[in-house]
């Protein structure tokens, strides 16, 4: 089987500025991504995990093009988005990049029936040209197995995972061919949870869909995800498919956080006591300051003095495909 | 004897577009010095519970029953009695710590406020400043004691700081040393590390697990994680639409669940070892109008004539084992 790479980010970076004083005067750069690359192949499911404000967001939110990218480049079916300058071409590419936002009462308009919202990005796309609204807004619905009598309704009638559902048929109202899915279940319960999981599980077969996904939660990425990548302060710390990640962690941020997964059953506790690691000291270091070498380091109870503090450990292949970050493994 | 009794609690709020039955029907002990997690999905009344036993609930509420507290009817109290057990032994870690404490005050009068506010339900101004200037210094040293014993290394620099100084991480390991300075004999923590990150998570649920060792009090812990709550109770209580569906030890709870509801929530949490996501059909409840019979009866893939007439009481299974469901109750 050959791989076809749907979405290649090289070295994508985005920076944010402090400013400061009535002139606005640029004092620093809050480096939210910095020098990110990853590969997703169509069709599969490439997680992105990470804590909150390690820049996870933002580097989904930079894909779609909410931001502008300050450096790098985001190649999109052979084609880099942040090149095009031609507008129309964009619209073109743009539409087959669709967005699910985490927390759906807020990604949804309150004054707009669900019928407006789904079909607001034909309007943008101009799609709608000779098809009738009501026609594709009760197909989308039925594509995430909500019926008819939602079309009318409004945001604030439905319940979180009804919501969701209707944001979820937005994204697929321009049939986009990769969704960038920001955290789509967190602000759900974990019943509802399963039922969301499963409809993405089964669009994604059903159009042949290639999910971004961005999470916290590890457990979430053990279902669904085909590849992983960990993302630490800003960076790729390690990347890998599914299994190899999962049983083999390497670097000592992944092997910290999946030992502090709250697990129920036995055999979770003994797959994660597997990875009995001290928990690292601190707290994540300021994206305005980042610490030079590792930005691990610092937390790191495996750190070697005078090498991790220094420079930046390239990325390296330990097998293949799975990539790591770290001093331990060069 | 249990230290908290509540039996019979009925809370209604009375809205605009009717009465919210709310709570219906809780009864529950806690014994002395365990450590109890209530556990459910959101909107399912768990804080609500943990309102009425504070009585901090909004004047809207209309709470029927009986809360006892060593033996004390809690809700028969007058107010002045009442502040007073309620500063002398219990204590409350919430949820959001930055929506907890002020940003215009540093850490220290955070402190200072809450022993000189303890046990009141009112302090004159007159009274505020003379206090203030009596205890402060007193209190602070404690506070930096308690400061060091949630692992915080610099107590001053921390003292001294304001919320947006801190992370969210320190400000819940300030909320917790608050919450123990005063020695209470009851902690009520009402998720008090959801809005955390796993290793901060990880880090907060070992300092209350040793703090448990060190001072002895009992706790209610409320959670909608599971996996949060095996960590850190030895009794779950699992409650459903204002109802409390079971009530067994963490072990029994998550590896023998017997209520369809629990049973459908273990299913439904992706665990790291694989396996299929069930998932429980249906969603939130009208609280305005709850399904007739068992509240669960429109989502349970159990249900029989039975539970839409009439609400199941909860019976004991096994020893401490205790489920509200005709179906299972039957097969016993």
């Amino acid at each position: 089987m050959t791989k076809e790479y749907i979405l290649q980010i090289k070295n994508l970076k985005k920076y944010f500025p402090i400013t400061a004083g009535i002139l606005g005067k640029v004092v620093g750069w809050i480096k939210a991504v910095d020098d990110v690359s990853f590969n997703v192949i169509r069709g599969s499911t490439y997680a992105v995990v990470g804590e909150s404000g390690c820049g996870k967001t933002t580097l989904g939110r930079t894909i779609v093009g909410i931001y502008e990218p300050t450096d790098g480049s985001i190649i999109f079916k052979g084609i880099d988005l942040t090149k095009i300058r031609d507008k129309k071409r964009a619209l073109e590419y743009k539409r087959k990049l669709a967005m699910v936002f985490q927390d759906p009462t807020s990604s949804l308009n309150p004054r707009r029936k669900i019928v407006d919202i789904v079909t607001t990005p034909l309007d943008i796309y101009r799609l709608n040209r000779g098809r009738d609204k009501l026609e594709v807004a009760s197909e989308l619905l039925k594509l995430v197995e909500l019926d008819e009598t939602f079309l009318y309704r409004y945001p604030h009638e439905l319940s979180g995972g009804q919501r969701q559902r209707v944001a979820i048929a937005r994204a697929l109202a321009s049939e986009p061919e990769l969704i960038i899915l920001d955290e789509p279940t967190s602000a759900l319960d974990v019943s509802v949870q399963a039922k969301i999981l499963q409809l993405l599980e089964r669009l994604q077969k059903k159009l042949n869909l290639t999910y971004v996904l961005i999470t916290h939660d590890l457990s979430v990425v053990k279902h669904v995800a085909d590849y992983v990548a960990v993302m630490y302060a800003g960076k790729i710390v390690e990347e890998g498919p599914r299994e190899e990640l999962f049983n083999n962690p390497l670097h000592p941020y992944t092997r910290a956080l999946l030992s502090a997964i709250p697990v129920i059953l036995p055999e979770e506790v003994d797959f994660v006591s597997r990875f009995k690691v001290p928990l690292p000291d601190g707290e994540p270091p300021k994206l305005s300051d980042p610490p030079p070498g590792c930005r691990f380091h610092p937390r790191c109870p495996n750190a070697i003095k005078g090498k991790c503090d220094v420079k930046t450990p390239p990325f390296i292949e330990v097998k293949p495909g799975h990539r790591v970050a770290c001093y331990l493994y060069t | 004897m249990a230290l908290l009794e509540i039996k019979d609690l009925y809370v209604d709020f009375r809205t605009v577009d009717g009465l919210a039955k709310v709570i219906d029907d809780v009864s529950f002990d806690v014994k002395e010095g365990e450590s109890l997690a209530l556990v459910g999905e959101s909107g399912c009344g768990k804080t609500t519970i943990i309102k009425a036993i504070l009585k901090i609930l909004p004047d809207y509420a209309i709470v029927r029953g009986n809360i006892k507290f060593k033996g004390i009817n809690l809700l028969e109290l007058d107010e002045d009695k009442f502040y007073r057990i309620k500063g002398r032994d219990f204590s409350y870690i919430p949820q959001e710590p930055l929506t907890a404490l002020s940003p215009l005050y540093t850490i220290a009068d955070h402190f200072i406020d809450l022993f000189v506010f303890s046990g009141k339900r009112k302090v004159s101004w007159f009274e505020y400043g003379s206090l203030r200037k009596k205890m402060s210094s007193e209190v602070l040293e404690k506070a930096a004691e308690y400061l060091r014993i949630v692992k915080i290394p610099d107590p001053d620099r921390v003292l001294n700081s304001y919320t947006i100084q801190l992370s969210g991480g320190m400000l819940q390991r300030c909320l917790i040393a608050m919450a123990i300075a005063k020695n209470p004999s009851l902690i009520l923590a009402d998720e008090p590390t959801t809005a955390l990150d796993v290793i901060t998570q990880k880090e907060i649920l070992n300092l209350m697990k040793d703090l448990r060792k060190r001072v002895k009090t009992t706790i209610i812990y409320i959670t909608h994680n599971l996996g949060v709550a095996r960590e850190i109770a030895e009794r779950i209580i699992v409650m459903y639409a204002g109802k409390i569906v079971e009530i067994a030890s963490s072990e029994d709870v998550l590896l023998n669940p017997l209520h369809p509801y629990t049973k459908g929530l273990i299913e439904s949490i992706p665990k790291l070892t694989g396996g299929e996501l069930k998932g429980i059909e249906g969603g939130v409840i009208n609280y305005y109008n709850p399904p007739k019979g068992c509240r669960f009866h429109p989502r349970c893939p159990l249900a029989r004539d039975i539970c839409r007439r009439e609400a199941p009481k909860l019976i004991r299974v096994n020893r401490g084992h205790l489920v509200a469901c005709h179906i299972i109750g039957e097969r016993i």
